[in-house]
């Protein structure tokens, strides 16, 4: 789908609720997405408050902190993807096939992925969280374009490139992600050398190096064009890429990347879905109500999904055999024997019961990534109401 | 919007996930391979200081049998701030017992290991059984960096 600009050069720029900025300096137009204090606050300066807290965990606290971050800041960030996606009745409605299939190849892979071929799901679901974090990252310099009706026709295409060369670099040359590809790569019977894969870490800095360059140049061409810059785009994207590029590159600490990127990540994610959430529905009163409630329209469904909550409750506290859920067709436990030779015995019933959470929290988790993929798009007019 | 284009994402993922299960199904035991045991030392090679590359040198000490070598690269993984890997803050604990080391250093280790993780439910480091497999007789050495 190309990219179009709903703009013209030299056009008096104005916020997304009709007011003119005339005056502003024509070089710089500013644009938030919420306000300056809290753009400052959020999309800005949390970075830095994530990588503070991160080093103090480490400094203070124990291993466990890892999950109860991921508790109070991942987890709740899958649900807001689910307020956002079902609980807008316009947009159950657009999305409502791929909602559908996407949660049935997802269930699949995740099930078929613990079966039969667990490290496929690990490498499938870490390239999908990298390609995530970066769609994310490039989504929110996006809408600070739109809402300050800054940067030329192709800017979104430039903008989409200095993320896949930013985050790119970072996925190949920081220690805590080059150990997963090099490893990859060995297992995939490709044995990238020491001095193979310097050589690849020292083309990508090269790379980075030019692209900025060029990058430097479109702007410019732009500007002499007569389309104005926001600064506070290129403020956010240098803080949210140098706290993780300090935080990748100075630290081995796999604890400090998870809290610094989970609180970066999630955070911005859910005070942007609460955001959203708020103007859409202000502007949409007369379509939502047109719509009928929540439970009007997923009644059936409730019902349904509350029975088979129901079910799946009471075989967890009855501890019963995982098995039953499918007939007996699917046995993770033949994934996983027993190992002589280690001492390993075979799988126990709290393990499996283990594994079986495991695919409860991996298909939210994947779900996320999935409707992410979709239902934000700057350039998508409907989308645009709510920014 | 064209269906291709509304599944695109979908249909990669499915695509690379096929492919990449294709693989592991038809390459069931990949650390069998030659070319796969050449990993620990690329890995040695570009990151010397890693805790997890230190942690791996150690435990091939203790195959080795060479506690106060072992003990060394862990206290080197442990200075460099790893507190994620509870193999390492066991092992480390398990060694200074196996190595004689004195009571105070044995319990101040445990006592970390514990903190972290709290809910581990393996033997205390001080019982007999904890003790890391001794190498069996013909093991390479480099084994212990998998």
């Amino acid at each position: 789908m190309k990219q179009t600009s709903t703009y013209k050069p030299n056009a008096n720029t104005a916020t997304v609720d009709g007011t003119n900025r005339a005056g502003q300096s024509s070089l710089f137009r500013m644009g938030y997405i919420i306000d300056p204090r809290w753009d400052l606050a959020w999309f800005i300066g949390l970075p830095f408050l994530a990588l503070a807290v991160a080093l103090m965990s480490q400094a203070w606290l124990s291993a466990v902190v890892i999950a109860s971050f991921a508790l109070w800041f991942d987890i709740p960030h899958h649900g807001a993807t689910f307020i956002r996606t079902f609980g807008i009745a316009e947009d159950r409605r657009r999305f409502r096939q791929q909602l559908i299939v996407g949660g049935l190849v997802i269930t699949a892979i995740v099930l078929v992925g613990l079966k039969w071929a667990p490290l496929t799901l690990v490498l499938v679901s870490t390239l999908w969280n990298h390609q995530h974090q970066l769609m994310q990252l490039h989504g929110f310099s996006r809408i600070y374009d739109f809402k300050a009706q800054t940067g030329t026709p192709t800017t979104p295409r430039w903008d989409l490139g200095l993320a896949c060369v930013l985050y790119g670099n970072l996925f190949l040359t920081a220690p805590l992600f080059a150990r997963f590809w090099i490893r990859e790569l060995h297992r995939f019977q490709l044995p990238i050398s020491a001095d193979g894969v310097r050589l690849v870490q020292q083309t990508s800095w090269c790379l980075v190096a030019f692209y900025l360059c060029l990058y430097l140049a479109h702007i410019l061409q732009g500007r002499r064009q007569g389309y104005g810059v926001n600064p506070i785009k290129y403020a956010f994207i240098a803080s949210n890429y140098a706290v993780l590029y300090v935080v990748c590159h100075s630290t081995a600490s796999i604890l400090v990347y998870s809290i610094a990127n989970v609180i970066m990540h999630g955070v911005q994610y859910m005070v942007f879905v609460y955001v959203y959430m708020q103007r859409k529905s202000a502007r949409e009163t007369r379509q939502l109500q047109k719509a009928g409630s929540l439970w009007k329209v997923w009644h059936v469904a409730t019902f349904v999904g509350l029975l088979a909550v129901y079910a799946i409750v009471y075989q967890l506290i009855k501890r019963g055999p995982l098995e039953e859920f499918s007939f007996g067709l699917l046995s993770i436990m033949a994934q996983y024997p027993a190992i002589s030779e280690v001492g390993l015995a075979s799988m126990s019933p709290q393990t499996r019961l283990e594994l079986l959470l495991l695919v409860l929290i991996s298909v939210p988790g994947m779900l996320h990534l999935y409707y992410d993929s979709f239902i934000w798009k700057v350039r998508d007019r409907r989308s645009q109401v709510g920014l | 919007m064209t269906a291709i284009s509304r599944y695109r994402l979908l249909l990669v993922i499915l695509s690379l996930a096929t492919v990449a299960a294709l693989w592991e199904l038809t390459d069931p035991n990949p650390q069998t391979s030659r070319k796969s045991q050449v990993l620990p030392y690329v890995m040695l090679d570009l990151y010397p200081d890693s805790p997890q590359i230190l942690y791996q040198l150690g435990i091939q000490q203790v195959l080795q049998g060479d506690l106060p070598a072992a003990r060394r690269q862990f206290e080197r993984a442990l200075a460099a701030g790893e507190t994620t890997n509870e193999d390492l803050l066991y092992y480390y604990a398990v060694t200074l017992v196996r190595a004689g080391a004195s009571p105070a250093e044995v319990k101040q280790a445990v006592a970390r290991w514990q903190f972290h993780f709290p809910h581990s439910r393996r033997r205390l480091p001080t019982d007999t059984e904890s003790n890391p497999a001794k190498p069996r007789p013909g093991q390479a050495t480099t084994d212990g960096l998998r």
